[in-house]
């Protein structure tokens, strides 16, 4: 958490004050594309020399698929019925006001 | 997302067969957290840099509300009926559900609370959660949208995923994703207790 906080902040100041201005746009894109991978590959380390994650995905890892998707799917199905309600009460409004 | 898919998955793979020197390995929560941070840092310079996104993100106010809302009522909502229909309470599947992909905290709150073996299973699926929607996120955006891209990644929204909300959709959407996974973050330690009651 500290983490998260302490870089976001840095670089928002360093962005605000324009101090990479020129360069940053130039590594920027390439940093973060290498960056994800490395963290997608630490992270896949991580489970994959963990003992317990591992025999746990053997005893109950379809379980725990079925909740991880299931979480997922509902998810991006409120947010989406919502944004479609949003949209819609926003074009009743609309409408209201120009009659 | 090939290239995503593969990372992890070589990353998986090199962790089980101990492919990679102990001195990474004894160190790899470091590395993951340098790594984060190195990206988080990027993150935040475009941030300070736009502020048209500060100004969006400020005027919409309450309105940043409604996509954690989304989140939570989606989650527990799908993940309690999951529970009924593989034989467990709607509440114990909900608590599962209520970890956000914040795995270490919801794995450990529900062993504590309730028992070893749901706790195990909430760790295991909310590990999934996190790794499923950072790999899903191009296809979702392209498909669904901004908000339905950002809904996934749950609390992680705010620090694992935001470098790749970043990435596909810009920063103005991950500013939007910070405050809704700040958000879940926050409630976690009150829903999962308050599940397992």
């Amino acid at each position: 958490m500290l983490t998260v906080i302490l870089s976001l902040s840095a670089g928002a100041v360093v962005g605000y004050w324009g101090i990479l201005k020129n360069k940053a746009s130039y590594i920027a894109g390439p940093v973060a594309t290498v960056g994800v991978m490395l963290l997608l590959f630490f992270m896949g380390a991580k489970i994959g020399s963990d003992g317990e994650i591992m025999a746990g995905l053997g005893v109950m890892g379809l379980e725990a698929l079925t909740y991880a998707v299931a979480a997922i799917v509902g998810s991006i199905a409120l947010v989406w019925l919502g944004q479609v309600m949003v949209k819609r009460i926003g074009k009743g409004n609309r409408e209201g006001e120009n009659a | 997302m090939v290239a995503m898919v593969g990372a992890l998955v070589a990353g998986i793979v090199a962790g089980y067969v101990r492919l990679l020197p102990g001195v990474i390995m004894v160190r790899i929560d470091t590395l993951i957290s340098w790594t984060l941070g190195l990206l988080l840092f990027a993150v935040g310079v475009g941030f300070g840099m736009d502020r048209r996104a500060v100004q969006s993100l400020v005027t919409m106010k309450g309105k940043v509300l409604l996509l954690p809302l989304g989140v939570v009522l989606g989650s527990l909502a799908a993940t309690g009926a999951v529970g009924l229909v593989l034989g467990r309470t709607w509440n114990e599947g909900a608590a599962v559900g209520a970890g956000f992909g914040w795995y270490s905290l919801s794995g450990i709150l529900i062993a504590n609370i309730h028992s070893a073996r749901l706790g195990t299973l909430a760790f295991l699926a909310n590990v999934m959660r996190e790794t499923l929607a950072i790999l899903i996120l191009p296809w979702v955006y392209r498909q669904f949208g901004v908000l339905c891209a950002i809904a996934p990644a749950g609390a992680t929204a705010m620090d694992v995923s935001l470098p790749i909300i970043v990435g596909e959709a810009g920063e103005e959407a991950g500013l939007l994703a910070f405050a809704s996974g700040l958000v879940l973050t926050s409630l976690v330690p009150i829903l999962v207790p308050l599940l397992l009651r």
